[in-house]
């Protein structure tokens, strides 16, 4: 099976990324699955450290900020 | 044929010269013809080019104007839309192969909008695929940047960009999710504006990411882009998100050019020599000494997550993204570019933990962005870390640590710089404001409150109304 030289014990490795593609409906070619196992691992890694900031215990905001129905935001 | 001085004269005294009977709407569109048949093999600004009906309705407009039926500033005014927006009865791909052959069966709110106001249509302009950038294989064409045709013009609303810098239309719309105005206008010395999202409709967009995607207007001058985006903002029932805000009279508030009193901030992180070039800091220096001369308050603040919005904005945009193409990724796999496949599979199985992480983290970034601007009243920057990067080939990425460079790296990316303002929905602008060693511009960044685009725009105008730098002229052209 390969594998991504710098992936650590927490990393999806290519076998992962393939499975929960399949799951999805998707067969990729080999060479994207590599950068597409890179870039999500580099993502989960980047969007885990966001946790490091405690006030992420918010509710999301609703985005709809001009939302119909009402006049302002 | 007229002098090709008209084809570079602001959006604004074309359309003055129009009402007055001293320019003609067909010349016009004769001269930015000519130009397109010269330049856009070279650029590829244009995917779609309406020659015909552009010439047939500036006739029309002409018999109109002539007759006393003006419309507007925007009558008889060639105009261009970024390849996203729905047209009737033209070619409209999201600059993908998979809509090679789509054909709009309807306009678009804000093209109908533009069209309603007189504009002539002259096509479509080049983007990214589907929005997202950066896009590998261009279909129709790697956009190039006029300033120096080895460089990229940024993204996603290349042709947008590339278009008004060098001479081929009047005024144009782009969409920006995370900048795709802004870093373009930047990168091809023009104005690019974002308005506060929900500002303007979405309807017959084709979107990237719906929370956060904008269509806005791109122009020679901040006046010009004030003018377009009265025309297109507003209330539209065709789209549920749109504000029902009265739509200010922008065109003439752009003329209150002073600035006395007024409480501006430089954003620490975009004023800040790790990552930001000399040029683009001396650009912002002299941005503030001319704020401060005209009697502005100028202070600093800090952003501290700003630079987080590399993983949060993505966080957002793949999933959502991934989402919409679903059905055609799954049946025509091979037709999308290789990033838009790669960034749908990332964006097909982030875990939904994280992507609703990525939610709530927006919220704490744009209420930093807006916690800064209860006591000011814009927020300035650098628009960039410098002029526009050389077009490069792209290879695939086989590492994490290469991904975190690559695609998540603070980097050189304009996006640095604009993402935030995008979390947080506020009105933003990049305005040329000064060129590198090579001859590249670089852009000032103004952000302001949430649907106060008129003091974003005044202040814009009346920085732009004090330089030159939008004056200037591409070697290309």
């Amino acid at each position: 099976m390969s594998t991504i030289p710098d992936s650590s014990s927490t990393d999806l490795d290519l076998e992962q990324v393939r499975f929960l593609l399949k799951q999805q409906g998707y067969v990729i070619p080999e060479e994207e699955l590599v950068e597409v196992t890179a870039s999500l691992n580099a993502l989960i890694e980047g969007l885990s450290n966001m946790e490091q900031y405690g006030d992420l215990q918010n509710e999301p905001w609703p985005v709809l900020v001009g939302y119909a129905g009402g006049d302002d935001a | 044929m007229l002098d090709e001085r008209f084809a570079f004269m602001s959006m604004t005294e074309q359309g003055r010269m129009i009402r007055a009977g001293d320019l003609s709407p067909v010349k016009l569109v004769e001269l930015y013809l000519e130009r397109i048949e010269l330049y856009n093999a070279k650029l590829n600004s244009y995917i779609t080019v309406a020659a015909e009906s552009a010439l047939a309705r500036a006739r029309r407009a002409e018999e109109e104007i002539a007759a006393g039926e003006y419309l507007g500033p925007l009558h008889g005014i060639p105009v261009a839309v970024k390849d996203q927006m729905q047209i009737q009865g033209m070619r409209v791909t999201g600059g993908s192969k998979v809509y090679a052959n789509h054909v709009g069966s309807r306009d678009a709110t804000v093209v109908a909008r533009l069209r309603a106001a007189g504009a002539v249509l002259m096509g479509t302009l080049n983007t990214h695929e589907f929005h997202m950038g950066p896009t590998v294989n261009f279909p129709y064409g790697t956009p190039r940047n006029p300033w120096n045709l080895e460089r990229n013009p940024g993204g996603s609303s290349s042709g947008s960009a590339t278009a008004l810098a060098a001479g081929l239309v009047s005024a144009a719309l782009g969409g920006d999710t995370g900048g795709s105005i802004r870093g373009p206008a930047t990168a091809c010395g023009v104005v690019g504006f974002k308005p506060t999202w929900s500002r303007v409709s979405r309807d017959g967009v084709f979107p990237l990411a719906w929370t956060l995607d904008c269509v806005g207007p791109m122009a020679r001058t901040v006046e010009d882009a004030a003018t377009v985006l009265e025309v297109i903002a507003g209330r539209d029932p065709r789209d549920p998100t749109t504000s029902s805000r009265p739509v200010p009279n922008y065109s003439q508030q752009v003329h209150d050019t002073s600035l006395e009193g007024l409480r501006v901030a430089v954003v620490k992180e975009m004023y800040s020599d790790d990552i930001t070039g000399p040029h683009a800091l001396a650009a912002v220096t002299r941005a503030i000494e001319f704020f401060e001369a005209q009697g502005a308050l100028v202070s600093e603040v800090s952003l501290p997550l700003m630079r987080e919005t590399r993983f949060v904005s993505p966080g957002l945009t793949k999933p959502e993204a991934a989402s919409y193409h679903r059905r055609n990724l799954l049946e025509r796999y091979m037709d999308f570019d290789y990033n838009t496949r790669v960034s749908s599979m990332v964006g097909t199985i982030l875990p939904a933990g994280l992507a609703s992480l990525a939610q709530r983290a927006r919220v704490v970034i744009g209420k930093q962005v807006l916690d800064a601007l209860e006591n000011v009243d814009v927020l300035i920057g650098a628009g960039s870390a410098g002029g526009a990067v050389p077009i490069v080939d792209r290879p695939p990425i086989k590492t994490k640590a290469e991904a975190l460079e690559k695609i998540y790296g603070i980097g050189k990316a304009a996006g640095q710089y604009t993402r935030a303002f995008s979390l947080a929905g506020t009105p933003a602008m990049t305005v040329p404001a000064g060129f590198d060693d090579e001859n590249l511009p670089v852009s000032l960044h103004i952000a302001g409150r949430l649907f106060d685009e008129s003091t974003v725009l005044r202040v814009g105008h009346a920085f732009q109304s004090a330089t030159d730098w939008h004056g200037r002229r591409p070697p290309i052209a």
